[in-house]
């Protein structure tokens, strides 16, 4: 018994077992023969592993797969009987595939013209400009709603988000401007309230809101605001302003800075 | 109604606890739940004289602590300006002083809303408030010392007079501003939404944010103050016409008003304002 024979061997043995082997002499040489030993270890474990393994059953989806794929191919079959009269045609027509480059050509700029002619003719009716126009002022108005239910938040960041959208509006209504003017007067806090002067200072082309600003001045407390109004009135060249500034001036308790600001303020307007 | 019964009768209790714990240095300690601890509370403190910390932690309930400062507003600069009082400072010399109630600490919650206040103002009083982490802030101080917040994930809103302000380790927004002090503030990220807005009149402002935060800058400087950046900032476009484009685009503000600068940084997206009168701004990136 050598190892060659032995290596034919062992798939029989491991069908059968070894112990229920009827050759006395190939366990002996298994014994005797580390090599052999050794792989037929190696493979009998393998085996038990390959024992433990499920069993692989086919689901019912493989059934239904199965039938679903055999009436698709049942189905072709039949449309490829019908396709005789679909060739006909195919050969009735010219091959636009291996037409000239100019006949390719001329259908491109056909494509062109007609696809510039529904354009013109769908962009240019004046109902359509009048549609846009009136989406960009449903949209602008919205984002007025928007910075007004900001604008009310308990929370300071919420309604500096507010403000900074103001600034993407060109027309505020009314109630947006009363709100903002509102804001700068009473906000309690003072991040908010300079804020609201930037974003005032959009709309400082309307004569109410200058004079709103202007007023304003006289009512804040805070250096920080003070001084943004002064700058943003000076930039205004008006004479009421000056006018607020003196007054500004009277106040006793102006810090320096504040009160350093006003002048130099009244003598660049005057 | 029944939370606020509830810290009456944790004040009252800490009334006659607290002394005998920490009669030394005449410390008040309140310990208050919020009504609703699983969803984020706020927190109003407000001192007249003296500092606020408040710092950010893994419980759930806030811990205030008032801590009396050693003097008395106004008669320590009296002690140190006359020498010549000396019987005066003999007086007491040797004797303990007894403090009657501390400094009046006061508490109150309800609807996850805790006010802290503390209505004397003759004396210096250091709050410490330690807060769950999520919970938002509003801290009002105005004498004497700085406002400072730690490891806090909510919105903050600061607002001191005389004093500093200093925000590390945050992430929800911030809205801070100071008239005589600088204001710092650190974050451990943005939430890429709120504003934020970090303002004072004679001091600094310095602003620490992740490196790959988006962010359009709004900065103001005045008086001889400079903008220094670790950012590679983007300067926006300020002749008249362009901006004018922008706007009708939906874009921004129409032109710089004086000495302020726009600018962005990695593409922009949240806006922070930043301004001062008297000082600089520093825009640092996290290391």
């Amino acid at each position: 018994m050598n190892c060659q024979e032995m290596k034919k061997m062992i798939p029989d043995l491991l069908q059968n077992g070894l112990e229920s082997g009827q050759d006395e002499h190939y366990r002996e040489h298994l014994h005797s023969c580390p090599a052999c030993w050794q792989e037929w270890q190696d493979l009998h474990e393998t085996w038990t592993r390959l024992g433990i393994l499920p069993e692989e059953q086919p689901g019912p989806e493989l059934r239904r797969n199965f039938y679903r794929q055999l009436e698709a191919s049942r189905r072709e079959m039949a449309a490829a009987k019908v396709t005789p009269w679909r060739q006909h045609w195919r050969r009735l027509l010219p091959d636009w595939r291996y037409a000239f480059p100019a006949m390719r050509l001329a259908a491109a700029v056909l494509v062109v013209v007609v696809g510039f002619g529904i354009g013109f003719m769908a962009g240019g009716s004046r109902e359509n400009g009048g549609k846009f126009a009136r989406l960009n002022k449903e949209v602008e108005r919205l984002q007025q709603q928007v910075s007004l239910s900001l604008l009310s938040q308990p929370s300071a960041a919420a309604r500096l988000q507010g403000l900074s959208m103001t600034s993407r509006l060109q027309d505020p209504d009314p109630t947006l401007l009363k709100m903002l003017l509102d804001v700068l007067d009473n906000d309690p806090s003072v991040n908010v309230r300079l804020s609201a002067v930037d974003a005032l200072y959009l709309f400082a082309d309307r004569e109410q809101v200058r004079a709103a600003l202007t007023a304003s001045l006289s009512r804040q407390a805070s250096p920080l605001v003070q001084i943004a109004l002064i700058d943003l009135m000076v930039s205004f060249k008006e004479k009421r302003a000056a006018a607020a500034l003196k007054k500004l001036l009277d106040d006793k308790q102006l810090i320096p800075e504040v009160r350093q600001r006003a002048k130099s303020g009244i003598s660049q307007i005057l | 109604m029944k939370p606020i019964k509830r810290i009456f009768i944790a004040l009252l209790v800490m009334g006659m606890v607290a002394p005998a714990l920490w009669s030394e240095d005449a410390v008040d300690r309140v310990a208050v739940p919020f009504s609703d601890p699983g969803k984020p509370g706020l927190v109003k403190a407000h001192l007249i004289n003296g500092g606020i910390v408040v710092k950010g932690y893994d419980g759930k309930e806030v811990i205030v602590e008032a801590k009396p400062r050693g003097h008395v507003v106004g008669k320590h600069e009296d002690e140190m300006d006359d020498d010549g009082e000396d019987e005066k400072r003999d007086k007491h010399a040797g004797m303990m002083r007894l403090k009657a109630g501390g400094g009046g600490l006061s508490v109150e919650e309800s609807k996850n809303v805790m006010e802290i206040s503390v209505p004397s103002w003759k004396t210096d009083i250091d709050l410490t408030i330690q807060v769950p982490m999520n919970t938002s802030l509003e801290l009002h101080a105005v004498n004497n010392g700085g406002i400072k917040v730690e490891n806090v994930n909510g919105d903050i809103e600061v607002a001191n007079v005389n004093g500093g302000i200093t925000l590390s380790r945050i992430s929800g927004s911030a809205v801070a501003q100071t008239v005589n002090g600088s204001v710092t503030a650190t974050f451990n990220r943005l939430d890429g939404k709120k504003p934020l807005s970090l303002i004072t009149l004679n001091g600094d402002v310095d602003i620490t944010l992740p490196a790959t935060a988006k962010v359009d800058f709004k900065l103001k400087i005045d008086n001889h103050g400079e903008i220094y950046s670790d950012f590679e900032l983007k300067l926006q476009n300020k002749s008249e016409k362009t901006v004018e484009d922008k706007r009708s685009h939906g874009g921004r503000y129409r032109v710089k008003i004086d000495k302020t600068v726009f600018g962005s940084i990695n593409g922009g997206g949240q806006e922070i304002t930043l301004k001062t009168f008297n000082g600089d701004i520093l825009l640092r990136k996290a290391k």
